[in-house]
C-alpha cells in the first residue's frame, strides 16, 4: 500500500463526510480526471468549509483530517 | 438595581446559558444582530455559484462570474472585518474569500477543467449555504 491509499484508508475509517470528500478527489486526481494543481485546491477547500462550520466534525477526527489534509499536500507539493 | 448592574447580570446569564469558553464570547452572544447587508451579500455569492455550477462548459461566461463572485467575495470579507460581535462571519468570510480567489486565480491563469469548475462552484456555494445558515441564525 503507497503512501496515498494509506491517507485514504485513514479518512475512510472516519466515516465523515468530509473524509470521503476528500478521497473522492484523490481518487479523481489519481484517474487523472483533475490536476494536481486542481486537486490540492479542492482538498484546501474541504479544510476551508470544516473551518467555516467547526461545529461539523469532533475535535479528534478533525485534528485526523487536517493531519491527511497537511500529508496529502505535502505529496502534491512534491509531484509538482 | 443599575441599568449596568443589569447588565452585568445578564451577561453572566448569557455566559452561563450559552456554555461560552470566554467573556468575549458570552458579550458576542449578547450583543450579535442578523446583518442584512450580510445576508444579501452571501446569498448572492451562493446564488451566482449555483448557476454558474451548470455551465462550466461555457468558459468565458463561467470566467465572467467567477469574477463577479470574487468581488462579492471580497466586499464581504472587507464589510464583516469591522462589523462589531462578528467574529464568526470575519472568519467565515475569509475562508470562503480563499475559496473564491483560488478559482478566480485559476481562470486568470487560464487552466480550468469543466469538472473543476462544477466542484469548486459546488463548493462555494455549500460554503454560503453555511454562512446563511449562520448569519440567519442571529437574533433579529
Amino acid at each position: 500500500m503507497n503512501d496515498i491509499q494509506q491517507i485514504q484508508q485513514t479518512l475512510a475509517q472516519t466515516g465523515l463526510g468530509a473524509a470521503n470528500q476528500i478521497n473522492k478527489y484523490v481518487t479523481m486526481c489519481v484517474n487523472g480526471e483533475l490536476s494536481v494543481a486542481e486537486c490540492k485546491s479542492l482538498v484546501l477547500d474541504i479544510q476551508r468549509q470544516l473551518n467555516i462550520d467547526d461545529q461539523l466534525v469532533d475535535q479528534d477526527h478533525l485534528n485526523t483530517i487536517n493531519t491527511a489534509i497537511n500529508a496529502l499536500i505535502d505529496i502534491a507539493n512534491a509531484v509538482g | 438595581m443599575t441599568t449596568n448592574k443589569m447588565k452585568k447580570l445578564v451577561l453572566l446569564s448569557a455566559f452561563l446559558l450559552a456554555g461560552c469558553a470566554t467573556i468575549d464570547q458570552a458579550i458576542e452572544a449578547y450583543e450579535m444582530k442578523f446583518d442584512s447587508n450580510q445576508y444579501q451579500l452571501i446569498t448572492d455569492i451562493r446564488t451566482l455559484s449555483s448557476i454558474a455550477k451548470n455551465n462550466c462548459g461555457d468558459i468565458a461566461q463561467s470566467k465572467a462570474v467567477s469574477v463577479d463572485v470574487s468581488i462579492k467575495s471580497l466586499t464581504l470579507m472587507n464589510y464583516a472585518e469591522h462589523n462589531p460581535h462578528n467574529s464568526t462571519i470575519q472568519k467565515s468570510s475569509i475562508e470562503l474569500n480563499s475559496m473564491v480567489q483560488d478559482l478566480s486565480d485559476k481562470y486568470k491563469a487560464g487552466a480550468v477543467s469543466p469538472i473543476f469548475c462544477k466542484i469548486k462552484f459546488q463548493n462555494i456555494e455549500q460554503a454560503a449555504n453555511t454562512m446563511q445558515q449562520i448569519e440567519g441564525s442571529k437574533p433579529k
